[in-house]
């Protein structure tokens, strides 16, 4: 038997079922005294709150701070104490005279059937925060405790739904596999099971009804699946499906902890290409210390107005602190090409507007939004190793105004008596084939490089890479590019300048041998693509990377090239099979 | 009194942990502040009530203070929070 669901959280479990229903069961009576009742009532709220400190606590002492987002219990903590909630509880005490948690159960109730007539599923399941205060609140009238969770540990939990401490204490069992009625994508559930890496299906209608306390079952939540009753061949199956998975991902795990490098001990960097102070978590999770490029336009998007210095300079300092001295490049607002934003620009004005009013181009125009940015990244800079990158650049004059404002935007600090890190780094994005060539004008003024391979690749080819009916010459396995990049990176080392790339490319491992073959050693992308990579460099030497260079210069059509590339990957990443 | 309205841009709208966000916010501050949206009104005190607004993403809420030193400044540090999509994206 079937079921289908939603995938919320990828992976393989096996194993026996243990059901798990809200048993909110209590007795329902009438009270003579209301002082006493009030005061049974006020009682169990300050066991509850105990309660929720003691499990806030136990979040942030055990560090998975990351894992488990902490904040839900505090939200917690602050419906306990809601006037809206306890003075409603405390006037129906005093005019029905039932018993407490009678009128707790009814108040919760209440306010569960105003968010289930939201029309969006995602308010709805804000409905599981007061039902799991409310059941809390009532276990505790009734003496009794949480539910055993014991010696749940390799088993599915099938359940209609899970409240946010149902699943913590899931989740400290080391339960296998969860599989619910109710929930969607951004459910309690799915937070916390993808948090722990628990396979995890939703929404998977009247499961509860077929599936029995102890029966045997397997979820592949990769493909949306519950199976019940599976012959001892298909289970067999799923074991080794499973097992792969589980393979799979210790590997990458592993890669997590290895470190970048060559087998001759060429220490390679990886940064992060990220935009959102929330992929932060994600960083640390695949072990990436810096950050190449964090993208500053989508704060200016969705809003009508330009973001002020003090919020600016609080959003970058808040992920400044974060990072502990690691160093972050800051690219300054690429707004403009396919990135509108309310009251500057509106790119359906336009019909080239990749190659229109964009970047640098909008800064140096609307002096206001550079400056404030400016103000706010050396405001920040204070309290780390900030970079600054200014993006679209194509020619030396707009480089020199650059300086000038940043002289302008020091002095201006200076006489507001604002504390700031003068000494930032400025580096310029490598995007549009004529910086290229004035590289060696940009060497004398520039701290550092980063090579924009999407947007070179666009203007070198001079191909939309949007448009999809030339989508094929879009293909950075493209011998001009290759040579592009080998023109900067010699530059950069005659003149001792930093260089790194923070394109796709940069993620694809099948160039990164070329790169290093260049003398290449700093590379951005998502943080997600790091372990492939790591993997691939503790297979190759400096001298294959050379080889590989020199041979693919020599080709000169792109599948040539893809092919020639393909086929080392796998050449080195077969060394990695065989140990 | 002094009024803000901003734009719900986080993903999942104004749901437990941006409510309470708000109320951290809010509860710093004496005097009344309110979170309207659509003719209902929410205490940005009380988590429940604002929870109940039930506020979606691209819905427009509006932030006011009434009798409070520092109206502007507990108006514009809630209107911070919506902007900073309460630290989710």
């Amino acid at each position: 038997m079937i079921f289908k669901g939603i995938s919320v959280s990828d992976g393989i479990a096996i194993g026996r079922t243990r059901i798990i229903k809200q048993n909110s069961s209590f007795e329902k009576y009438s009270i003579e005294n209301i002082d006493l009742e009030l005061d049974r009532y006020k009682n169990a709220v300050i066991n509850v709150k105990k309660e929720l400190f003691e499990t806030i606590d136990k979040i942030e002492e055990a560090d998975v701070e990351q894992k488990i987002d902490v904040n839900i219990f505090k939200a917690h903590v602050q419906i306990l104490e809601d006037p809206v909630f306890y003075k409603e509880v405390y006037n129906r005490i005093r005019l029905k005279k039932k018993n407490a948690e009678w009128i707790v159960n009814e108040v919760v109730d209440e306010l569960v059937e105003k968010f289930s007539q939201a029309e969006s599923e995602l308010i709805k399941e804000r409905a599981f925060d007061i039902k799991d205060v409310g059941r809390r609140i009532i276990l505790n009238l009734n003496n009794g405790t949480e539910e055993s969770y014991e010696g749940l540990q390799g088993f599915i939990v099938v359940a209609p739904e899970l409240t946010p401490t149902q699943l913590l204490h899931l989740a400290e069992q080391g339960v296998a596999g969860i599989c619910t009625e109710k929930g969607g994508r951004d459910s309690h559930v799915a937070i916390f099971s993808r948090a722990l890496e628990i396979p995890a299906l939703t929404g998977v209608k009247n499961v509860t009804q077929y599936v029995s306390e102890g029966d045997f079952i397997v979820i592949n939540s990769t493909e949306g699946e519950v199976f019940l009753n599976l012959t001892d061949i298909e289970i067999k199956k799923y074991i080794a499906l499973m097992e792969e998975f589980q393979k799979m991902n210790s590997q990458k795990m592993e890669a997590v902890k290895i470190p970048a490098q060559t087998t001759d001990k060429l220490k390679i960097n990886l940064s992060a290409n990220i935009q959102l102070f929330s992929e932060f978590m994600k960083m640390k999770k695949y072990g990436v210390e810096n950050i190449g490029l964090y993208r500053t336009e989508f704060m200016f998007m969705d809003r009508s107005d330009i973001p002020s210095e003090d919020e600016q300079y609080n959003h970058y300092s808040k992920i400044v602190e974060k990072l502990q001295g690691n160093s972050i490049v800051i690219r300054m607002a690429d707004i403009g090409g396919d990135k509108s934003v309310a009251g500057v620009t509106d790119i359906r004005n336009e019909n080239n507007p990749f190659l229109g009013w964009r970047g640098i181009r909008i800064l140096l125009d609307r002096r206001d939004i550079f400056k404030t940015q400016l103000k706010a990244i050396y405001r920040a800079g204070v309290n780390g190793n900030v970079k600054v990158m200014y993006p679209m650049i194509s020619l030396p004059g707009e480089v020199d105004e650059i300086l000038n404002i940043n002289e302008e935007v020091r002095n201006e600090l200076l006489n507001e008596n604002k504390t700031f890190n003068p000494d930032i780094k400025h580096g310029i994005l490598l995007e549009v084939p004529s910086a290229v060539l004035y590289m060696d004008y940009f060497v004398e003024k520039m701290d550092f490089f980063s090579i924009g391979t999407n947007d070179l690749l666009q203007f070198l080819l001079a191909v939309d890479r949007m448009n999809f009916r030339i989508s094929d010459l879009y293909c950075w396995y493209n011998k001009a590019l290759f040579l592009v990049i080998k023109h900067i990176a010699e530059i950069c080392k005659n003149n001792n300048k930093e260089l790194q790339i923070c394109g796709e490319m940069a993620a694809d491992p099948i160039c990164l041998p070329v790169f290093i073959g260049m003398g290449i050693t700093d590379f951005s992308m998502v943080p997600s693509a790091t372990t492939q990579i790591k993997l691939l460099l503790r297979n190759i030497s400096v001298d294959d990377c050379k080889e590989i260079t020199n041979n693919v210069l020599k080709l000169h059509k792109n599948l040539e090239i893809r092919r020639y590339l393909t086929e080392n990957f796998l050449k080195f990443m077969g060394r990695e099979e065989s140990k | 009194m002094y009024t803000k309205t901003v734009k719900i841009t986080n993903k999942i709208g104004i749901h437990a942990r941006p409510a309470s966000m708000i109320v951290d916010v809010a509860t710093k501050y004496n005097g009344d502040i309110k979170l309207k949206k659509n003719g209902l009104v929410a205490d940005a005190k009380s988590i429940l009530s604002i929870m109940i607004l039930a506020a979606e993403k691209d819905e427009e809420v509006q932030i006011e203070a009434n009798d409070c030193d520092k109206e502007k400044e507990v108006v514009d540090k809630i209107a911070e929070l919506f902007e900073r999509k309460f630290d989710e994206e």
